[in-house]
């Protein structure tokens, strides 16, 4: 279980820095990126759990071993 | 969540001439009022550099300084040739043209290499490739000074895109800087070399030091997971390539801590190399961001922002 916290904090500051950047690069301007970055960052996130959550429905399903 | 309305939305702003002269330097240093720079956004027409940008950079991509002959700046393209192509050979000489041969058997092919940075220097890339190649086929001892040659043709490769860029903004414009705003090239060659400093020197502070803690900060992280493994261009060919583009960090790093030995199992190794690699690719990222803010700034162009794109989509 440690193991996998760990994982997901790994992947929240590996995204931390994909989004931050994504988000200078969209707003030149630094008041509307920094208020944009929380839902930003929100959907970068959901939009990551939701291909986590299909994939593992799928690993079940259809691409089982077992 | 309702944004403020930002200055695309404003009515339509006054001609050029009504609003306040900024000073800006052309080619041959001379002052002179062109256009107003953003936030009002004026559309300008750019004074004309004298060429085709995309030739200019095309020639600069396969003969540094080739695209400044072809603009006519034979000064300035001599000086780019000597200077990235003597660190391309000076590198070939100490890895006596071995640097690709860090390439696994299995990993060698035509396109292999070409994902290296040497290939932003393509001329000389071709001719490592031509004459040196993937070696004779089996293993055979590497020279003293494989690490340092094999870091200074990258780096040849990656100063070039400076070059690059310098050559086309040329071509498309005699605007070389503004009182406060780097010219375009500046800002990229500052960022390739630490991530934030373009940012820093376009006045940008709050952003450079976010854009600072997030890329090197994600190196650094990277590296201690990977217990600086990640640092070897012969272990990691292709993870070294991408975390080369974080620039001075980099090479610092490396210059320190590239001979780590492998012990033990590292747990993280694979994290490590995805976040040093990361860093370096969002780098180019930031090199983007801080050339089209002078970009706009220079050429009186709006700022990009979200705001503007949701709108044209709509």
């Amino acid at each position: 279980m440690s193991g996998m916290i760990l994982h997901i904090v790994l992947f929240m500051v590996v995204a931390l820095a994909i989004v931050g950047l994504g988000t200078c690069y969209g707003d030149a301007e630094d008041g509307p990126a920094l208020r944009n970055f929380p839902r930003r960052f929100l959907m970068f996130m959901g939009g990551c759990a939701l291909l986590a959550v299909i994939m593992l429905v799928l690993e079940q399903t259809v691409a089982s071993v077992h | 969540m309702e944004s403020e309305p930002s200055h695309q939305q404003k009515p339509a702003p006054a001609p050029a001439d009504r609003a306040p002269p900024p000073v800006f330097i052309d080619s041959g240093g001379a002052r002179s009022a062109i256009a107003p720079p953003s936030p009002v956004p004026v559309r300008a027409v750019p004074s004309k550099g004298g060429g085709d940008p995309t030739v200019a950079g095309l020639l600069s991509w396969l003969i540094p300084g080739a695209g400044h002959l072809y603009l006519g700046q034979a000064g300035i393209g001599l000086f780019c040739f000597v200077v990235i192509q003597g660190i391309y050979l000076l590198g070939l000489k100490l890895s006596d043209g071995m640097g690709f041969e860090y390439l696994d058997l299995e990993l060698r092919s035509l396109f292999a290499p070409a994902l290296s940075p040497e290939v932003g220097n393509l001329g000389a890339f071709v001719y490592q490739m031509q004459h040196y190649g993937f070696g004779p086929g089996f293993a055979r001892p590497y020279p003293e000074w494989l690490r340092l040659g094999a870091t200074l043709t990258a780096l040849s490769g990656v100063l070039n895109i400076a070059v690059i860029v310098h050559a086309h903004w040329c071509a498309r414009t005699s605007i070389r800087a503004a009182t406060g705003v780097p010219a375009p090239y500046l800002a990229v060659l500052a960022t390739l070399a630490v991530p934030g400093l373009g940012h820093w020197l376009q006045g940008r502070r709050q952003r450079a030091v976010v854009v600072f803690t997030l890329l090197v900060g994600l190196f650094v992280l990277g590296t201690v997971l990977a217990e600086a493994t990640n640092l070897s261009r012969e272990r990691h060919f292709y993870y070294w390539s991408g975390q080369f583009l974080v620039g001075l960090p980099a090479i610092l790093a490396e210059a320190m801590w590239g001979t780590a030995s492998v012990k033990r199992d590292i747990s993280y190794v694979d994290a490590g190399l995805v976040f040093a690699c990361v860093a370096g690719m969002l780098n180019t990222l930031a090199m983007i961001d801080v050339y089209g803010f002078s970009e706009s700034k220079l050429l009186g162009l709006p700022l990009r922002t979200s705001h503007a794109t949701a709108k044209v989509s709509a």
